[in-house]
């Protein structure tokens, strides 16, 4: 027996399960991508943060080179003086590709060894012995036991690698260690190796990577009075820094992928909501005459609106707790999907502040979803609601136009910049902002949703009334006659297929782009490089000096042209160390590279290259707001250079625009000295076959760990990619595109129910089951049509002033659509929608005539 | 829509002839002596719309009813008279005018006011009876004390009780689905019952009901009506069950066109087709029966 006022809503409830399930289904979606989102970025920052933590675990400070190079034999001399220091530890590293049984190369992440040789005894992480011991000299290694369980080593094997700048190296497993956190290193190997023998064979004679300290005291003050010390005397080279500082460094460089993550669970968020709002409004509709009932009764408005919200409440409790399971299992999904791209994940890590955000998001969406619908529901004139003639047909009017193409207008023309913002050093507030703009452009397209829609059903509603004479004037007389609901219904896709499209414009207009300019630009035959190497990877992976010189001696070789490339830390960028300074041969880059520069000539740019000038990426410039005779002033652990802007450079052939290109005695002057990364050859003409299978000859023989890449290949690999980073977002928007397609089957249904007595009049008239059926599946596939033909045309819109606005930003980028994808998405879509409308269809049809004439 | 000049003059003599005919009846009502009115009305207009599409739908409307009177109003369709029940029942504002129940002045009142007064004052019963379909015919009848937070034993008691007097006390555990029409319509007398309302308002109670479920529900309005001494204004298009009121006011063009006392059937046909035959529009000839009264 009911016992109060509140009661009736939860009976209500119970009565009309399946309306409360679809209501609670926008709930765990939304509420289950943003904590799987949440989930995934607090893995990615733990990854960091946990490994930093153990690797370095009690040491106060960490000396490092700013921007690439290497610590002085001299700064380490000057480190252990300095009073407050007890006692310091270094190493030097480089990285390692993995070799099978029979020499091959080992490819992906699985493959790469990341080596720091060291004196045991004066190792600068927190490395725990646990089986076997310390290697002593020559070819013995200890490996992280993670890794080495992965790839069943043990005491005692020998692990073949092709060491980065000398060839192919037998490694004898004296020991296994472990971090102090007891985290691997995100998949890929790490060892450690005697000093001397790390020394020869990274070819490093001098110099360290870092060198970290162990204070006389712990005592923060005097840490920081170390530290300030510490970088006064050793200069702006290196930077002096605690653990902490490299998290929060390592975090920023986070930044910018965490933005995008945000603003895909935002979206989400956004998708889940409105499919809550959705929901609530069907749910008010559906009880109008219950409201109304009350409302004659003497039930207040407050009690009314209480009542609606005491159900969003509990729906959004419900929801919220199965949304956290379900976002559970996504981030495991996502995290694995990361894995498999090949980049570094520790294990999921669920925080207590993703759940807190994730339940209150899911509550406070649901509640602000229901208040409106449930203080339309206060408002109703209790008699119309008892009647039943309240509500039902309300005309979208021309003021909620105007709202949502203001809400539009903005974040078309500078959302994408604002959180591309983000991206390339710029601020996180204007990175939010774009976020802000962009959610506001989606609302919009809600509001306007019933003026885009309702046109274009009314087109596809012509050939379908042809192909389906009475069923198909059914459906579009029912999709027609209610353009709020149908709009609403129809909203889900759009939001979801225009979020789709954008990405994909993105994806591909990235993509043809760096297509275009390397096939406008590059002049060489094929590229030497280390597998899993690269310009964005820097000086990680370098290769030994000899390579150049004996692929320029093979017969048929004509040009060959090293690039050295370094991931440094460039002025006007915010602390952001994804500058990349790249050392050129500017006599014979020329003859490898055909970009075309603004500001001077290709022949004057490269030879004021020579002369110690810079060529700055676009990007570059306008961030620090540089041009072609100014100076720009770069610091590195060698030593500080003002160097002339000789031109710009509008490619992003050469990474995204951060880039610095300067002859390699200038970057060696900065930053010191390094190896080359990548060789460019260009052949003799009609020798360039030949060549190829010279080159790979040689490489097989004496560096396993190269490989050779042709202009196709190397496309294919920059498609890879971007096929990594886009793929993660394309993974969420198809969650995002799944939930909108869930609320199109959501709303198909409640418009089932609240159409029972309609269906059965219907029935009751004479029409069959069949006939019911069909209209309902037509209805459905209008819907999902016309919704899906928005949302294309809506992400094209936003997709080309998004790239217009790019322009600077990342240069030479141009509008791609990318056709076949789109369509595919939107077939499948519209597929899934109109099947979606199946089980409603089915429920429709097998409807009681009786019970539907009197359903309430 | 405009009455002819004729036809009202028409009407006027109808008026009095009938009320003629009713004392020649001497039709004896038992209702108690008249006291201060349970509801007042007077000038009450009623406006939708506004401009061109304007409608009128109550114009100039005074009715006085007497506490413990059971009044039917009929009229054909569009004359105003659910407009009327539904102003007097403080579900719908007039546009002009002043309605008094129970003593209180409507005009004036806040939305929630009206709310208030409709919950502790009146009672309502509705052609579709509007149950909530979730609620047993017990909670049903019991949604009031809910909605006014006075859920206690006595009330319980009161609606066990009150669903025993509309001879349901052995269903007060069926859904609404599980009753017949004539169950569902005196389950929601007896949530009209419940709080004790001076006013019981019913609209087309016996619309949706065959005739023996119909005259049950009539047999009960009254009984209430007499027994508890609620005040009664009922809706209908039916004269057989408007001639169980005291008094039958006809309504026509939003405008009181006159009235019977209730009583005896054929009266209110008679009267009844005098307002239905004149206008062509008006089709429906209510109990087979049209009534040529012309003047001599």
């Amino acid at each position: 027996m009911i016992a109060s006022f509140n009661g009736v809503a939860l009976r209500g409830m119970r009565t009309h399960k399946l309306r409360s399930v679809l209501t609670g289904l926008g709930v765990v979606l939304g509420v289950g991508m943003v904590f799987a989102v949440l989930v995934l970025v607090g893995t990615i920052h733990q990854t960091f943060t946990q490994l930093i933590d153990s690797a370095y675990g009690t040491r106060s400070l960490i000396v490092s080179p700013r921007g690439g190079g290497t610590v002085s034999r001299q700064a380490l001399a000057t480190i252990r003086s300095t009073p407050g220091v007890k006692s310091t530890g270094q190493s030097i590293g480089g990285s390692f590709i993995r070799l099978d049984g029979r020499g091959r190369p080992i490819h992906g992440s699985a493959g790469i060894m990341w080596m720091a040789g060291f004196n045991s005894g004066e190792s600068p992480y927190d490395f725990q012995m646990l089986s076997g011991r310390p290697m002593r000299s020559g070819p013995e290694v200890v490996l992280e036991k993670n890794w080495a369980r992965e790839h069943h080593l043990r005491v005692g094997d020998v692990v073949r690698a092709a060491a980065s700048p000398t060839g192919t190296v037998s490694l004898h497993v004296v020991g296994i260690f472990g971090l102090s956190s007891g985290l691997g290193f995100g998949g890929q190997g790490l060892a450690g190796l005697p000093l001397p023998y790390a020394r020869h064979v990274m070819n490093q004679p001098h110099g360290w990577m870092d060198v970290s300290i162990t204070t006389t005291s712990k005592d923060e003050s005097t840490v920081e009075s170390v530290r300030r010390r510490l970088q006064r005397e050793l200069g702006n080279g290196v930077r002096v820094q605690s653990p902490s500082g490299l998290e929060d460094q390592a975090t920023s460089q986070l930044k910018a992928l965490n933005i995008v993550l945000y603003f895909f669970s935002g979206v989400a968020l956004f998708v889940g909501g409105f499919l809550i709002l959705n929901s609530f409004n069907m749910t008010v509709l559906q009880r109008i005459r219950e409201i109304g009932t009350l409302r004659t009764l003497g039930a207040t408005r407050r009690m009314i609106v209480g009542s609606v919200l005491l159900e969003a409440v509990l729906v959004g409790a419900a929801g919220t707790v199965l949304g956290l399971g379900l976002g559970f299992v996504l981030a495991h999904g996502l995290v694995a999907a990361m894995r498999g791209l090949g980049m570094p994940v520790s294990g999921v890590s669920i925080g207590a502040s993703s759940a807190i955000v994730a339940v209150v998001l899911g509550l406070t969406v649901t509640v602000a979803g229901a208040l409106r619908p449930a203080r339309r529901a206060g408002r109703l004139e209790p008699i119309r609601a008892v009647l039943g003639d309240a509500g039902a047909r309300e005309r979208p009017d021309w003021r909620r136009a105007a709202i949502g193409l203001a809400l539009f207008a903005p974040g078309c023309i500078f959302g994408g910049r604002f959180w591309m913002g983000g991206g390339s050093g710029g601020s996180t507030l204007s990175a939010m902002l774009g976020i802000g703009m962009t959610l506001a452009l989606f609302a919009g397209i809600v509001l306007a949703a019933p003026f885009l829609i309702m046109p274009v059903l009314r087109l596809l509603a012509a050939p379908l009334r042809r192909i389906s004479p009475t069923g198909g004037r059914l459906a579009f007389d029912s999709a027609s006659g209610n353009p709020l609901r149908t709009a609403a219904t129809a909203a889900a896709l759009t939001i979801g297929l225009s979020v789709f499209v954008v990405n994909s414009v993105f994806s591909a207009s990235f993509l043809g782009t760096v297509r275009d300019q390397v096939d406008r630009s590059f002049a060489r035959d094929f590229t030497v490089q280390s597998i899993g190497g690269g310009v964005e990877t820097g000086e990680a992976f370098q290769l030994a000096p000899s390579v150049a010189d004996e692929i320029g001696r093979l017969p048929g070789a004509r040009v060959v042209s090293s690039l050295r490339t370094r991931l440094v830390e460039l002025p006007g960028t915010h602390g952001a160390s994804n500058g990349l300074a790249i050392g050129i041969e500017p006599r014979t880059f020329g003859a490898v590279d055909k970009s075309e520069y603004s500001g001077a000539s290709a022949r004057a740019a490269l030879a004021g290259v020579a002369r110690g000038g810079a060529i700055l990426g676009a990007a570059l410039a306008s961030a620090d707001d540089l041009h072609v005779g100014s100076t720009i002033t770069l610091r590195g652990a060698a030593g500080t250079v003002r160097a002339p802007v000789v031109a710009l450079l509008h490619s992003v052939t050469l990474g995204t625009g951060l880039t610095v290109e300067l002859s390699q005695a200038t970057q060696e002057a900065i930053y010191g000295p390094m190896n080359d990364t990548q060789v460019f050859v260009k052949a003799q003409p009609g020798q360039a076959k030949a060549l190829e299978a010279r080159t790979q000859a040689l490489l097989e023989r004496r560096y396993p760990n190269l490989e050779m890449l042709s202009s196709v290949d190397l496309k294919h690999h920059i498609q890879h990619q971007m096929d990594q980073q886009f793929g993660l977002f394309n993974a969420i928007i198809f969650v995002a595109v799944l939930v909108s397609l869930l609320g199109v089957i959501n709303t198909l249904a409640m418009s089932v129910l609240e159409r029972t007595r309609d269906i059965g009049v219907l029935r009751a008239l004479g029409s069959s089951r069949w006939l019911v059926r069909s209209s309902l599946l037509d209805e459905s596939l209008l819907i999902t049509l016309a919704g899906a033909i928005v949302g294309v045309a809506a992400g094209l819109v936003i997709g080309v002033a998004w790239i217009a606005g790019l322009g600077d930003l990342i240069p030479g980028i141009s509008f791609r659509f990318p056709l076949g994808a789109t369509l595919l998405v939107a077939a499948v879509a519209v597929i899934l929608g109109s099947l979606a409308a199946v089980l409603p269809a089915r429920r429709a049809a097998r409807i009681d005539v009786i019970r539907a004439l009197t359903y309430e | 829509m405009v009455l002819p000049q004729q036809a009202q003059g028409l009407l006027r003599i109808r008026v009095g002839a009938n009320a003629e005919i009713v004392r020649a009846m001497s039709y004896t009502n038992e209702s108690p002596p008249p006291s201060a009115p349970a509801v007042a009305v007077s000038a009450l207009e009623k406006v939708y719309g506004s401009g061109a599409a304007a409608t009128t739908a109550l114009d100039h409307v005074d009715l006085s009813l007497s506490d413990g009177e059971f009044v039917a109003i009929m009229g054909p369709s569009g004359s105003g008279k659910s407009t009327l029940l539904h102003i007097v029942g403080a579900l719908e504002s007039p546009s002009g005018g002043h309605v008094e129940v129970a003593g209180r002045r409507l005009d004036g009142m806040s939305e929630h006011e009206l709310t208030l007064l409709r919950r502790d004052h009146i009672g309502f019963v509705f052609q579709f009876f509007n149950l909530l379909p979730s609620l047993s015919a017990i909670e049903n009848v019991l949604l009031p004390a809910l909605i006014a937070r006075r859920l206690d034993e006595r009330t319980r008691e009161r609606a066990q009780g009150l669903l025993a007097r509309v001879g349901l006390g052995e269903r007060a555990a069926h859904l609404p689905s599980e009753l017949s029409g004539g169950e569902q319509q005196r389950v929601s007398i007896a949530r009209a019952m419940l709080m004790s309302p001076e006013l019981l308002l019913a609209d087309e109670p016996t619309g949706n009901l065959d005739s023996r479920a119909g005259g049950q529900v009539l047999h009960l309005l009254r009984e209430l009506n007499r027994d508890e001494g609620r005040t009664v204004v009922m809706v209908t298009h039916d004269p057989s069950a408007a001639a169980i009121a005291d008094r039958v006011v006809f309504l026509r063009d939003g405008r009181v066109a006159g009235e019977v006392p209730g009583g005896d059937t054929h009266s209110v046909i008679e009267f009844f087709a005098t307002l239905e035959t004149p206008l062509e529009d008006e089709l429906s000839i209510v109990g087979g029966t049209a009534v040529e009264l012309r003047p001599a």
